[in-house]
């Protein structure tokens, strides 16, 4: 009884952790799943490997995926540019020093968070519809638009501090997802 | 009752994680899904030779059956070679991440049908 | 990135649905039962053979020495990938907190008390770990990999990098020299002082030593490596 209680919370916590959105609730609970094969081995006469698997798999493991999500907090950013063909390395090095790293410090510095990037050539209204990102940079000709969410603050401590982050480009609108049409004003 | 056993359940833990390897996009889920496959198959081998009735390997107790030592012996290098794997793996996504700004495995649209 | 191509995700579904249907059914009809022959051999008389109490340590130890060596061999291995990927950042990243110990964000007084109360037990559980490897559950992976999490929870505390690797790197090649020496001549090449229950008690006792000091070193460097050079 108590073998098929540990079993099954085997199954359903490595469905979690491989399933979940979120990458430190990933985190914990791959050290839950952990924890319940220490039980496990224990209870199928391995103390030795119950004992390995509690140091490394709970302690260890744990800690360095902590760590890397640490330097690495999520917040998902969209950049789209419908002029360039195929993005390569060096289309991405050239919008890298103006556009991305001073957002990425800034994010990091202030919210503790980590973009995380995608870089796509597709028209705008196409990933809108499809996808859910959190932050789309816009790119078209000379001006950059940005969309967002009214509701996410940490979207409107960018555009509060735009003037500070993005110092390169003058010519950037800010457009909010929630009430499209209000567009407001220049930087 | 038991209607699973423990083999049954690290082939089922294989499968979960090798799903997971294939559908998610995320580089750090990626290695997370590999420690999953390895822990099920960890798993598979320690109940391979289990008997209900028998006691830990230790000691000189034989009124009781011994459990098997070997696939123990034999897993935990498996454990160890394991830590030293995710170690490599994170490190490269660190570096990657760092040189490059990507964190997943597709960076263009075009070519996110082909995943892994 | 929430997009999916859903007919490529079906498919992928399906060959894992299809494949573990394939699996299961072959392991649950087709699977031959092997018999114990290894075991039986392994626990007869592992006491009088090897003089350890723990029937693991002694195949780990004695029997299949072989498995220890490669796998200290690719803890080694390992170890020299991380170091090699790791070049993004030539100088180390320290954090200046000698002034300003307690008024970090991070870092709160409550962890930092308690670590200091918990650490000096982590340690004895580790060296306990290591010391009776042969007669209880444990051994040298399990208690250098406790060393480590002490290191790591002293890294919580000071989070600055005062710890000299390359003489740690030295260290752990060293130890795998003798990790390597130590069964070769005493095992393959039978070079005993005396024969008795002493001198095999000794062996197991210096083997786990040494390989719970080389897991100690080879993850602690893993470890720092990779908080001090990679990232930002």
């Amino acid at each position: 009884m108590f073998q098929t209680f540990l079993l099954t919370g085997l199954l359903v916590f490595a469905s979690y952790a491989v399933f979940s959105d979120n990458i430190k609730r990933s985190v914990i609970y791959l050290g839950i799943f952990s924890l319940i094969m220490t039980l496990t081995y224990l209870n199928y006469n391995a103390p030795d490997v119950a004992l390995a698997e509690a140091a490394i798999g709970v302690g260890i493991s744990t800690v360095m995926y902590l760590v890397a999500t640490k330097k690495f907090s999520i917040y998902d950013i969209c950049y789209v540019n419908e002029d360039v063909e195929v993005f390569n390395d060096e289309s991405i090095s050239e919008i890298m020093s103006n556009v991305v790293r001073p957002l990425e410090k800034f994010l990091e510095r202030t919210e503790g968070f980590e973009p995380q990037l995608a870089y796509t050539n597709h028209p705008i209204d196409k990933i809108m519809r499809e996808d859910n990102h959190d932050f789309y940079i816009h790119r078209k000709g000379n001006l950059t638009y940005l969309y967002g969410n009214k509701s996410d603050r940490v979207f409107l401590d960018i555009v509060a501090n735009m003037d500070k982050v993005i110092k390169d480009i003058k010519d950037i609108r800010v457009i909010y997802m929630d009430e499209v049409g209000k567009s407001e004003g220049d930087e | 009752m038991d209607f699973i056993f423990g083999e049954i359940a690290g082939i089922l833990i294989f499968f979960i994680g090798l799903c997971g390897l294939m559908i998610n996009k995320s580089i750090l889920k990626t290695i997370m899904s590999l420690t999953v496959m390895e822990s099920g198959i960890i798993l598979f081998y320690i109940t391979i030779n289990y008997s209900p009735d028998s006691v830990p390997p230790i000691g000189q107790a034989q009124e009781a059956a011994f459990a098997d030592p070997v696939p123990a012996a034999l897993m935990i290098t498996a454990i160890v070679i394991g830590i030293g794997i995710t170690a490599i793996g994170l490190t490269m996504f660190m570096h990657y991440k760092q040189k490059h700004g990507i964190t997943h495995w597709t960076r263009d649209r075009d070519q996110q049908g082909r995943g892994l | 990135m929430k997009e999916t191509n859903k007919a490529i995700n079906v498919i992928r579904v399906l060959f894992i649905a299809v494949s573990m249907i394939l699996v299961l059914f072959h392991f649950l009809n087709h699977s031959e039962k092997l018999g114990k022959p290894l075991m039986d051999y392994f626990t007869a008389g592992f006491l009088k053979e090897t003089g350890a109490q723990n029937a693991v340590a002694a195949i780990y130890l004695d029997y299949r020495v072989f498995d220890t060596l490669f796998e200290a061999l690719m803890l080694l291995v390992s170890v020299m990938e991380v170091i090699n990927v790791s070049w993004a950042q030539k100088d180390v990243r320290q954090y200046s907190m000698d002034k300003e110990l307690f008024n970090r964000k991070d870092n709160s007084e409550i962890v930092i008390r308690m670590v200091g109360a918990i650490y000096p037990f982590v340690l004895l559980i580790g060296l306990y770990t290591i010391f009776n490897g042969h007669i209880s559950p444990g051994g040298g992976f399990q208690g250098g990999v406790i060393l480590a999490t002490a290191l790591i929870s002293r890294y919580l505390v000071w989070p600055n990098s005062d710890l000299d690797l390359v003489k740690l790197e030295n260290f752990e090649k060293l130890l795998f020299l003798a990790i390597v020496a130590a069964p070769v001549f005493y095992i393959f090449m039978k070079i005993e002082p005396f024969y008795s229950l002493i001198s095999r008690q000794t062996y197991m006792i210096f083997m786990n030593v040494l390989i719970g000091l080389k897991v100690f070193s080879g993850l602690s460097i893993i470890f720092y490596r990779f908080v001090f050079y990679e990232g930002r």
